[in-house]
């Protein structure tokens, strides 16, 4: 196990070299630069923008720009934000938590209602409750998000008024987030009713990131539970005459976790990709809708941070999902690859 | 069945929201993004001025609210000197700084504060201005640093403005956000605590409201200031909910979650003067929106080319598709709101044929060039992609290919700055209500140099009333002088103008005494809840 | 398994078989068929756009304005999906709209599949540095949430729609790589390949006549769904002010467009909105159906 986990680290080392490079990359070949966003319609003589890309160190060669750079990385150092002027770790860890939260319950509710209809869809194969289900679970796939996003809003809050429309938790509210998981913190504030807030809040911006992942899951479990359920030892536990909904849920569903394991480590890359556009739409203070925002402002300190950390999170992600795979089944470790 | 629903929802809001509110008054404003800090000078966006400068600071001249007139702010009174070169500013005594968890105060704001607010903007050795790397967009883009000589602490309540030169509009220039007044004694205390970030990050002032707490990119809290020098305001708590998206900013409306909104969408705007408990304020804003003609290329150097593409434009056309019928067609460079605003030019009415004529007698036939849109919405130009569909479809109709060029929006600023469009759609929201704020900032003959001019337009007769209008102080001259500018930009016609649009704000019915900015700017010193 | 490599050698007749039990499978599934009637309809449409088309798509008629489509008060039948904002007619939009849908699906697939394929089979075949340096360049393409990525890449190269499918290519790139590396790597083991190699076959020949028939299935299945996925992030990137720019008439830029009539007029991105919706719901739908009728482990799971 250790070794397997060895070997995996080292691949990382140069990847990791590769992102820092194309994180840095990507927003100094961008064209236009901060100063000029930020002097807007009025322009800026050019003596003085000239100064203000020295003294930013912008008109340094980018060889002399990356090198600097690694070497304030190596001391843990991500630089200032070119905009606000804090630290871009620090902006970080106050937004992340928000992303993480929305994250995990979107997940939270992709699983619970996708793999319980994969698994039905599943056991009632071919019926017309397969199909409903698979051609319901397809549409939310086929769904443009931002679209899906603004009908949750105009429909269940806007028609029905039954969640909040945006943000996190009422304007009414302002106490201190130690945890930044507004739900945590929401309990501990000890003010009437926040929690409550809370819940309501992130219940359609969850909806709406966790619908592609739903349907993702709802297929992939169907087809490894139809995959599995053939398998002679199924076959052998259902001639003992055990009853189908034990042998479906108990033998079924932990041969069938292998797939599904997967499906939830790519989930990741697509709700932080998801994220974007949801948190863009329902006001949520997260890193998706930072990353947009800096991009756009050319914010150079925190385009290149907020990437890499966010590449670190995918393949922190990614290598405990390879760690999982071997915990379920032993063979793959052995194999290597 | 629909609206009663609907009604239900606001009213549990309401209830909801007033349950909370009955001890302390709380508004909460739906904001439209993201403020970039809390230290105007450093910023150029609105946004950011309506979380700092307009809330929680003062000038030593303010606006008065819903108005370009200057009054008083921190400094009672003041005198410019007969050559026009020295403004003295005489401070009101016991003016507080804000308390805040942060700092107290242990002295009232006198001429130090003023000094220090100036000089952190253009003194080099400044700590201030080192952290920043001078990166002081207002006051660098308005060429502040060779304007001012010198900033004189005569006593503890005068202080004195030595000038390069005269320039007219300075005592209104004082009034805009990059010239709010910071605490000499906060600053010296975070810099010898080695914090000085916290200046932009925790900010203290003297205006109506207090800093309470950020929390980035979702909700900011100010409490009222109750050592205003001025009278207090109404509300004891006032929230922005930061709300990006239009259409959800105005959901939110509906259902009771906020009291107030900037920025609707224009589509949406018939059916919020019609909904029940919200009352739709409007004005028409100091603002312009254009289509800049590069005059250094070939095709735009013949006035009767610009001319006879100006001819062409329906405008009336703009005015109902990209602003939904809410604004008023441009004729001048500047809005009608602002004073030299010439009556008497004659538009670029709509007419095909003479546009044809026009261009026949120029001599060029069917040429090809293109339009630049702006990626994204100002208020002087909610949808610039729509505008440039249809100039570009009325200018297919005199035989003037147009091809429509978009480039990210900071792209966008950098390569028409540097000339390379054809021709450039953008356009201008004043910052002081002076008319030097529109034509010398935007067709100025420095301004080709610095990028302001897109139009790349330099004209010797116009530039010489501007300068004569800088230099005088007497308001009669400068209007004659400025009206003589329009006359000309009219006949050369280095733009098209297109339009002024109208400033919306949709108010919940439970607010009272909310005034527009024509300046562009939120202000809630005034307002109270029901 | 050793139905498909006996199959490749055999005569014409075979692969008629082959063809015709594959449109068997294909056939069991209802709504891969559905889903095929459809695109084979929408792609009828896009190929005789200029014939079918009521108006000019860039025509705009400054009298009708927003007008709604025909099934809702107020609709006229000379504009039966209504009008846009500017005037102009909808169906004509939508009609030459779906053109850019196939023109973005395809172009897309065409990049992922030719470059996915020559670097997955040149990793497969050079273990050691050149796999190495492949995989580890795909990583790191995955270590960034893919619409990220390919917002910064638009970013990079001007917004434009030629842009965005390249940016949403590149993105999916790694995906076609890993399958068909893992693709070739198995069938590498197999007998028929050290067969060949015995025979003196040229790698290249290995690669590409013998191997790469063999990893299509999968890839098949994965360009499929990558079609969809492709006019999906092609919306959202138009949404965020990255794609198709004015005044061409694309599915996803129209949705982001009429993104501020979500209120006054829903109508206005429900037209494009549907249409996206039922071109990758029936896409995906096929792509189902070709897994079933192309994976031989499903074909077993059936009897």
């Amino acid at each position: 196990m250790f070794s397997f986990l060895f070997r995996r680290m080292l691949v990382l080392i140069p990847t990791y070299i590769g992102i820092t490079l194309t994180a840095f990359a990507f927003i100094h070949v961008i064209p236009g630069d901060p100063i000029l966003v930020m002097a807007g319609e009025r322009g800026l003589p050019p003596e003085k923008y000239a100064e203000l890309m020295h003294a930013f160190g912008f008109d340094q060669p980018l060889w002399k720009q990356y090198l600097d750079y690694v070497v304030q990385l190596l001391h843990g150092d991500f630089g200032v934000s070119f905009v606000t002027g804090r630290p871009v770790l620090d902006e970080f860890f106050e937004l992340f938590p928000a992303t993480m939260e929305l994250a995990f319950f979107a997940l939270f509710f992709a699983l619970l209602i996708g793999i319980p209809a994969g698994i039905m869809a599943a056991a009632k194969r071919g019926t017309v409750y397969d199909h409903t289900l698979m051609t319901i679970s397809l549409t939310g796939f086929s769904m443009p998000l931002f679209w899906w996003a603004l009908l949750l809003i105009v429909f269940f809050s806007g028609y029905l008024g039954w969640t909040p429309v945006s943000g996190r938790i009422s304007a009414m509210f302002f106490f201190d987030t130690p945890t930044g998981f507004m739900l945590i913190d929401s309990l501990l504030s000890d003010e009437e009713g926040a929690f409550k807030s809370a819940v309501m809040h992130l219940i359609l911006p969850a909806v709406a990131l966790g619908t592609i992942p739903m349907a993702t899951f709802a297929r992939q479990s169907r087809s490894a539970m139809l995959e599995t359920m053939s398998e002679d030892f199924i076959k052998t536990a259902r001639a003992k005459g055990l009853s189908p909904l034990r042998v479906t849920i108990v033998h079924g569903f932990r041969n069938a976790l292998i797939p599904i394991v997967t499906v939830i480590g790519l989930s990741v890359g697509v709700l932080l990709g998801g994220a974007i556009l949801t948190e863009t739409i329902f006001s949520w203070p997260g890193i998706g809708k930072w990353m947009v925002d800096s991009i756009f402002r050319r914010d150079y300190p925190v385009v290149q941070g907020g990437l890499i950390l966010i590449a670190t999170i995918v393949i922190i992600v990614n290598l405990t999902v390879d760690v999982l795979y071997g915990i379920i089944d032993p063979r793959i470790r052995k194999k290597g690859h | 069945m629909k609206k009663s629903i609907i009604a239900a929802a606001v009213l549990a809001g309401g209830i909801m929201m007033s349950g909370q509110a009955m001890a302390a008054k709380t508004l909460v404003y739906c904001s439209e993004g993201s403020p970039e800090g809390f230290d105007a000078a450093l910023f150029t966006s609105g946004t950011t001025f309506d979380a700092s400068a307009n809330t929680m600071f003062d000038g030593l001249v303010n606006f008065k609210t819903g108005t370009t007139e200057v009054v008083p702010g921190v400094a009672e009174s003041w005198s410019v000197s007969d050559d026009g070169k020295e403004l003295t500013f005489k401070l009101r005594s016991g003016v507080k700084f804000h308390t805040t968890k942060n700092f107290t105060p242990t002295r009232d704001l006198n001429a130090d504060d003023v000094v220090f607010s100036f000089m952190r903007q253009m003194d080099k050795e400044n700590p201030y201005f080192k952290l920043a790397n001078g990166k002081f967009p207002y006051f660098n883009g308005m060429d502040m640093a060779n304007l001012i000589k010198e900033i004189v602490k005569v006593d503890d309540l005068t202080v004195k403005f030595v000038l390069d030169h005269p320039e007219a509009p300075i005592v209104s220039n004082m009034a805009m956000a990059f010239a709010s007044i910071q605490s000499a004694e906060y600053a010296d205390q975070l810099s010898k605590a080695g914090r000085e970030g916290d200046l932009n990050q925790k900010p203290v002032g003297t205006g109506p409201f207090t800093f309470v707490g950020y929390k980035k990119d979702s909700v900011i809290r100010f409490a009222k200031n109750n050592e205003y020098w001025g009278e207090q305001a109404k509300i004891d708590n006032l929230v922005f909910s930061i709300t990006t998206d239009a259409s959800v900013r105005y959901q939110k409306m509906k259902a009771g979650e906020c009291h107030a909104m900037p920025y609707p969408n224009p589509a949406d705007v018939a059916e919020i003067r019609k909904a029940e408990g919200i009352t739709l304020m409007q004005q028409e804003g100091l603002n312009v929106g254009y289509l800049a003609y590069n005059t250094e290329k070939e095709a735009f150097k013949d006035v009767r080319v610009r001319k006879a593409l100006n001819y062409a434009i329906n405008k009336n056309a703009i005015k109902e598709v990209v602003f939904n019928g809410e604004a008023t067609v441009a004729k001048n460079p500047i809005p009608p709101t602002i004073w030299s605003y010439d009556n008497s030019t004659v538009d670029d009415s709509y007419d095909v044929e003479k546009a044809k004529a026009l261009l026949k007698e120029a001599g060029v036939s069917g040429f090809k060039t293109n339009i630049w849109a702006m990626p994204v919405q100002r208020p002087y130009n909610p949808d610039a992609k729509k505008m440039a569909e249809l100039i570009q479809s009325d200018w297919a109709a005199v035989g003037v290919e147009a091809e429509i060029v978009s480039f990210e929006w900071g792209e966008y600023l950098k390569r028409s700055k540097a000339g390379e469009h054809d021709t450039v759609l953008l356009g201008w929201t004043g910052d002081n209500g002076d008319p030097d704020n529109f034509l010398r900032v935007l067709l100025g003959c420095v301004a080709k140099k610095t990028g302001g001019n897109r139009a790349r337009w330099c004209n010797e007769a116009f530039e010489a009333q501007l300068q004569a209008a800088l230099l005088s102080t007497d308001q009669a001259v400068r209007t004659k002088a400025y009206e003589k500018a329009q006359q000309i930009f009219k006949q050369e016609a280095p733009w098209a103008t297109i339009a002024h649009s109208t400033v919306f704000m949709p108010i919940s019915n439970k607010v009272t005494g909310y005034k527009i900015d024509p300046l562009g700017g939120h202000f809630f010193h005034n307002v109270d809840l029901k | 398994m050793s139905v498909e490599s006996s199959a490749a050698n055999s005569q014409k007749s075979a692969l008629m078989a082959v063809l015709s039990s594959f449109w068997f499978e294909f056939r069991q599934n209802k709504g891969a068929l559905y889903g095929l009637i459809f695109i084979t309809i929408l792609a009828f449409i896009a190929v005789f756009a200029d014939l079918i088309t009521p108006h000019d798509p860039i025509e705009q008629y400054r009298q009708m304005l927003k007008m709604p489509p025909i099934w809702v008060e107020g609709g006229s039948w000379t504009h039966i999906f209504g009008t846009d904002a500017l005037g102009r007619d909808q169906l004509s939009r939508m009609i030459y709209g779906s053109r850019y849908s196939f023109y973005i699906g395809f172009i897309v697939i065409f990049f992922c599949l030719t470059i996915g394929i020559v670097l997955g089979l040149l990793a497969a075949f050079n273990k050691g540095l050149v796999d190495n340096l492949i995989m580890r360049l795909m990583d790191i393409i995955l270590a960034f949430p893919s619409l990220l990525m390919a917002l910064a890449l638009v970013a990079i190269l001007g917004p434009s729609l030629e842009n965005a499918m390249i940016a949403i290519a590149v993105v999916f790139i790694p995906h076609f790589v890993r399958l068909t590396r893992a693709q070739a790597l198995s069938e590498l083991g197999k007998d028929y390949v050290s067969s060949s190699k015995t025979m003196g076959a040229s790698t290249f020949r290995i690669m590409f006549i013998n191997v790469l028939p063999n990893c299509m299935a999968p890839l098949i299945v994965q360009a499929t769904m990558s079609f969809s996925s492709a006019i999906l992030d092609a919306a959202a990137l138009g949404f965020l002010g990255m794609g198709a720019q004015p005044p061409t008439p694309e599915w996803g830029t129209m949705l982001a467009d009429s993104r501020q009539y979500i209120l006054s007029d829903p109508w206005m991105m429900g037209v494009p909105g549907l249409a996206i919706l039922f071109t990758v719901l029936s896409i995906n739908l096929i792509g189902d159906g070709l897994r079933d009728a192309l994976d031989p482990k499903m074909k077993t799971s059936k009897t």
